[in-house]
């Protein structure tokens, strides 16, 4: 008897449980994910309105002073503006800051490496 | 095999709840177990650390979209979690791409549904975007109603024409709900599994236990139909 007035036997108050009768076999463990291209994966959910909700690195005063501006353009120079997402925008900054790199001369040294 | 998200932009949906009970209840089945706490406020996390529950659920916080794909790789468990958190951010859909299954919780309400319609066109997307690599890639998903009213309680008309509205719409749903039941807030108060609450008494503890057992053995069949798919292909 369990209840505080005896009332209820611990046998009545049992109720059985569906425990352990699930069948967990064949399920093996998780595996090494293929790899994934992000800055495709955020292109594609971006429309739906997700994007990066984490602050964008703080770039150091040695990182930002890294950089030196070309002063005089041996040819016309004209303008581009491009939209992208926060990742692809983090990942050629970063690119162009590790290399001390102007962001045109970041461009042209990814133009030269695909070949083109 | 399955890495399972559970996501919906909409906050308070069910998701940390959806995730704890599926979790815990698969390790004390026997599985090896993992969530990741991608939810900024680490609700299991804090569950985890500051609780005493003895699970073998293992919880690993911290997640970011910068570590994500780091900290999956390192998992070797039977299934791992993803719980993330109620917004629309690049860790969701880095997560949903990265995953076998994802479960979309909905309360029935309007904003809700809505909002999963984010999650489920995302998810669509996602994997556009991984079958250009792999054109087997499937990312399939299921909508989970929760807070719906226990078995046998009135069942409200704005419940009944948004369940109709999934039917029309053709999205795939599990039959089984997660019902509003105190026993579920009542793991996150007390820091226990429902297996755990025992002595405490809470609501109709048996019914909450029943839900979740039937609730676990739809997802282990719908992942095990899903295998069995991918397998045949």
């Amino acid at each position: 008897m369990s209840s505080k007035f005896g009332l209820i036997d611990d046998a009545d108050d049992a109720v059985a449980r569906p425990e352990g009768k699930i069948d967990l076999s064949g399920f093996a463990p998780v595996q090494k994910r293929p790899p994934i291209d992000f800055a495709e994966v955020d292109a594609a959910a971006a429309p739906h309105g997700f994007v990066s909700r984490e602050a964008t690195p703080v770039l150091t005063e040695a990182a930002t002073h890294g950089r030196r501006r070309r002063a005089v353009q041996s040819e016309p120079t004209r303008h581009l503006a491009v939209r992208m997402v926060q990742s692809q925008y983090d990942r050629f900054v970063g690119y162009a800051d590790r290399y001390k790199l102007t962001y045109h001369d970041a461009i042209t040294k990814l133009l030269d490496a695909a070949g083109e | 095999m399955p890495v399972i998200a559970v996501s919906n932009p909409k906050g308070g949906a069910g998701k940390s709840t959806t995730t704890l009970l599926l979790a815990t209840y698969l390790a004390q089945s026997g599985a090896s177990v993992c969530v990741l706490d991608a939810d900024p406020n680490q609700p299991i996390m804090d569950w985890k650390t500051n609780g005493l529950s003895k699970t073998t659920l293992k919880v690993i916080g911290g997640i970011k979209e910068s570590n994500l794909m780091e900290v999956l790789d390192a998992q070797n468990d039977q299934f791992v979690f993803i719980d993330l958190e109620g917004t629309a951010s690049v860790l969701v859909s880095r997560s949903i791409a990265m995953s076998d299954f994802v479960i979309i919780p909905v309360q029935a309400s309007a904003v809700d549904v809505r909002q999963a319609g984010k999650a489920i066109r995302a998810v669509k997307d996602e994997e556009k975007v991984a079958q250009r690599s792999n054109l087997l890639r499937k990312i399939p998903y299921r909508v989970l109603m929760t807070r719906t009213p226990a078995p046998g309680a009135p069942v409200s008309s704005v419940q009944r024409q948004l369940e109709s509205e999934l039917v029309d719409a053709k999205v795939p749903r599990f039959r089984t709900s997660l019902a509003e039941r105190l026993a579920y807030k009542a793991i996150f108060v007390e820091r226990l599994t429902l297996a755990e609450l025992g002595e405490h008494k809470v609501g109709n503890l048996e019914a909450a236990y029943q839900n979740i057992h039937e609730l676990v053995e739809e997802l282990v069949e719908t992942l095990r139909e899903l295998d069995r798919n991918e397998v045949s292909k």
